[in-house]
């Protein structure tokens, strides 16, 4: 039986069905608006689904609004924890609820709107306080009403927040408790003076904190690349951007070689003494740069540890011969680590296709050179993993995506009813899957499509006017 | 031969819950239901015997006791291989506690004579580990407790059977049979149903009995034939505690007033 075409023919499928899960997706669609009475009892008709439903992140924000109508206090207080709660709904539930843990779970969402956590930065509740100061949304006016009542701790989370603006961390500043002026030096919109000055404060945590503030001024970071401290010297390279002037120079502590490793603008003979460097982790992630030259690509490409060549297989500008190499290593974790990448070359990739060991089979599965036969084989492989990479797989073809419709475990095909590349016929064949959420990525699915072909069809009307 | 596995259909709270009414127990609406973990490998290990015997001469029958909600974990079951399905319900089976239930699973082995009766260990939800033993005890077999390993040849007067103990001991036993046995996690590794089997097993009928159809008096099933009775369930008064906030320093500092208030 063949999908529903449109979001009618989908909707009165659904009703017909009876099944919430399969429904609920369609809730709140483009084109679904006269079915929602219907599909609202069919969705509220299950206490337990409620409950369910109110937790699950990835229920349509307007069933949540309906749901936010149910006087049950436990449905309320899922919704208000729920990232997929609307800024509306959860006002709508703050004003039935008017209590300490509403107050709390509304301080800590997303999606609450500015002005409602303004109005909650006035409680003196300690979980409402902390929520705010764990919330990225909470605006500055908030943050500077919190600073009134703030002890220690509460100071210290002001000073990293994202939203704290100059004035706010001046003030901190101001305050002299080491941990706070750490944490607000570190911060891109910390007054310039008081990064300058932080960066030849006496305390060397100071200084570190400064060294890794973002917009810190190529000066600044120049003179801290000098330091004395190895750990300050460390964290001023990290934010060390190219054509910011000064070079990198050979460091005595592996802490800044580190850190040297991975900097883009690594000079030639600086980058060729760390390929050499008795540190794994340095070689590692220098064979992580992506600026590397080629000829140090390939002596990491056969170093002796199988992390570094690892390393070497995941970066983006490997080249081929080198892949080629590593795609033949004896240690299964390499070989993995160039099998799911599309530019490998074509011959070794067909000598991996043939392995059967779960981490080169994984890759494989999700690389899109491989060939259909492959994949299809992979679809039937023995670990759920390597046939969950098929329907990761980009460009997995239907043939092989079939197969995963019969598969034994059930997250596998539900990946499989969600890839774009399943013709919507397929997926809805398991409308009657056995697992919920096989059948709600079925609903999703054909929601979409229902919801696409109502666009389509409204443009061509749009296009070409009937008389 | 016949493998009886008795299985349950336990139930797994959400992170928030609400009690009954009566505070007996947690209201059904916060619980998720499923097939006991434990019975999950008890069923996997009778399948493996009937998969190494010649076709057609080890039949395995799932047992449930409870309402129609419990054929999910029957029809589970048949799909993983089981053959046929069996669910005792009454209005009188309310209240039973692990003996009473204890009491119609014995009573269907009566009936259905199996070689060998392979119980989980315990129920992942209450946790009791009673059902299996009192099931062997009113049957009056051979009984083992919290098996780890389990050989047995269809039709066998023994089966050899392993059980870990502490320090790392284990323990072989050799068991006469009828016997029941309780499965521990870890024997085997449980099968994913395919989802053609779990349409299959959609289709099959299950036996849906009385205790009075099994020969079980009024008098011996549900609370009338328990030994127990639950009085209350409920969350006990949290102990003091404190999650204490800040940086490492603050930390600290608070760590040494509480040490200081602890010691006076």
């Amino acid at each position: 039986m063949g999908a529903p075409g449109n979001m009618a023919a989908l909707t009165g499928a659904l009703i017909a069905r009876g099944d919430a899960y399969l429904a609920l997706p369609a809730y709140g669609a483009e084109g679904a608006e006269w079915a929602q009475a219907a599909l609202a009892r069919l969705l509220l008709s299950d206490a337990r689904l409620k409950l369910v439903f109110a937790a699950l992140p990835f229920a349509p924000p307007a069933f949540l609004a309906l749901l936010a109508g149910e006087d049950r206090p436990a449905i309320l207080q899922r919704i208000l924890r729920n990232p997929a709660a609307s800024g509306a709904t959860l006002l709508r539930i703050a004003r039935q609820m008017d209590d300490a843990a509403t107050r709390a779970a509304l301080a800590a969402h997303a999606n609450t709107p500015a002005i409602a956590l303004i109005g909650l930065a006035m409680h003196s509740e300690a979980p409402v306080r902390a929520a705010l100061l764990r919330n990225a949304g909470t605006p500055a006016v908030a943050l500077h009403a919190l600073l009134d009542h703030a002890d220690a701790a509460e100071r210290a989370a002001l000073a990293r927040h994202p939203q704290a603006d100059g004035d706010l961390l001046r003030t901190l500043l101001a305050g002299g408790d080491a941990v706070v002026r750490a944490e607000a030096v570190a911060h891109p919109h910390c007054p310039l003076t008081q990064v300058a000055d932080a960066c030849v404060d006496a305390d060397a945590a100071i200084r570190r904190r400064a060294a890794s503030n973002p917009v810190l001024p190529p000066s600044l970071r120049q003179a801290l690349m000098g330091d004395g401290d190895p750990a300050i010297r460390a964290e001023a390279l990290r934010g060390h951007a190219e054509g910011q002037g000064g070079s990198l120079a050979g460091d005595t502590d592996v802490r800044v070689r580190r850190a040297q490793a991975r900097h883009v603008t690594l000079p030639e003979d600086l980058a060729e003494a760390l390929s050499r460097d008795g540190d794994v982790w340095v070689r590692v992630w220098l064979a992580r740069n992506p600026a590397l030259p080629a000829a140090l690509m390939h002596r990491l490409g056969v170093d002796a540890e199988a992390r570094v060549r690892h390393a070497a297989g995941r970066n983006p500008a490997c080249p081929a011969d080198v892949l080629a190499t590593l795609a033949r290593d004896s240690d299964e974790w390499v070989r993995a680590a160039v099998a799911c990448r599309p530019d490998l070359p074509a011959e070794p990739l067909r000598a991996l296709e043939l392995e059967d060991g779960v981490d080169v089979a994984s890759a494989v599965a999700r690389n899109p050179q491989t060939r259909e036969a492959a994949l299809r084989r992979l679809a039937r492989h023995g670990q759920a993993d390597v046939r969950r990479a098929v329907a990761l797989n980009p460009v997995a073809p239907a043939a092989a995506l079939r197969l995963l419709l019969d598969d034994p475990y059930p997250l596998n095909r539900a990946f499989a009813v969600r890839h774009p590349n399943l013709p919507v016929a397929d997926a809805w064949s398991s409308a009657d899957d056995g697992a919920p959420q096989v059948r709600f990525a079925v609903g999703k699915r054909a929601a979409t499509h229902a919801a696409a072909a109502g666009r389509a069809a409204r443009r061509h009307l749009e296009t070409f006017p009937q008389p | 031969m016949k493998i009886l596995v008795p299985v349950k259909r336990i139930a797994s709270l959400d992170d928030e819950f609400e009690l009954n009414d009566d505070g007996r127990d947690v209201d059904p609406d916060f619980c998720e239901f499923d097939l006991n973990e434990f019975d999950e490998y008890a069923l996997e290990a009778a399948v493996q015997i009937k998969e190494a015997a010649p076709e057609g001469t080890v039949e395995v029958v799932v047992l449930t006791i409870g309402p129609d909600d419990a054929d999910d974990v029957l029809r589970k079951a048949l799909a993983k291989g089981a053959d046929r399905a069996i669910r005792v319900d009454d209005a009188g089976l309310e209240e039973a506690d692990r003996v009473a239930i204890a009491r119609v699973i014995a009573q269907v082995a009566e009936n259905e004579e199996p070689g060998l009766v392979l119980c989980g260990a315990q129920s992942a939800d209450q946790g009791h580990a009673q059902t299996g033993m009192s099931v062997a005890a009113l049957l009056g077999w051979a009984r083992t407790a919290v098996v780890s390993k389990l050989d047995f040849t269809p039709g066998a007067a023994t089966a050899q059977v392993e059980r870990e103990l502490e320090g790392g001991l284990v323990e072989r036993i050799e068991v006469e049979t009828p016997a029941v046995l309780t499965i521990q996690l870890g024997i085997n590794t449980p099968r994913y149903a395919s989802l053609r089997s779990i349409k299959q097993a959609n289709a099959k009928p299950i036996e849906c009995l009385t205790p009075q159809d099994i020969g079980l008096a009024a008098a011996e099933i549900g609370g009338a034939g328990a030994l127990s009775r639950v009085r209350r369930v409920f969350v006990p008064e949290r102990g003091r505690g404190e999650i204490i906030a800040g940086t490492p320093s603050q930390q600290a500092a608070r760590l040494l007033e509480i040490i200081s208030e602890v010691n006076g």
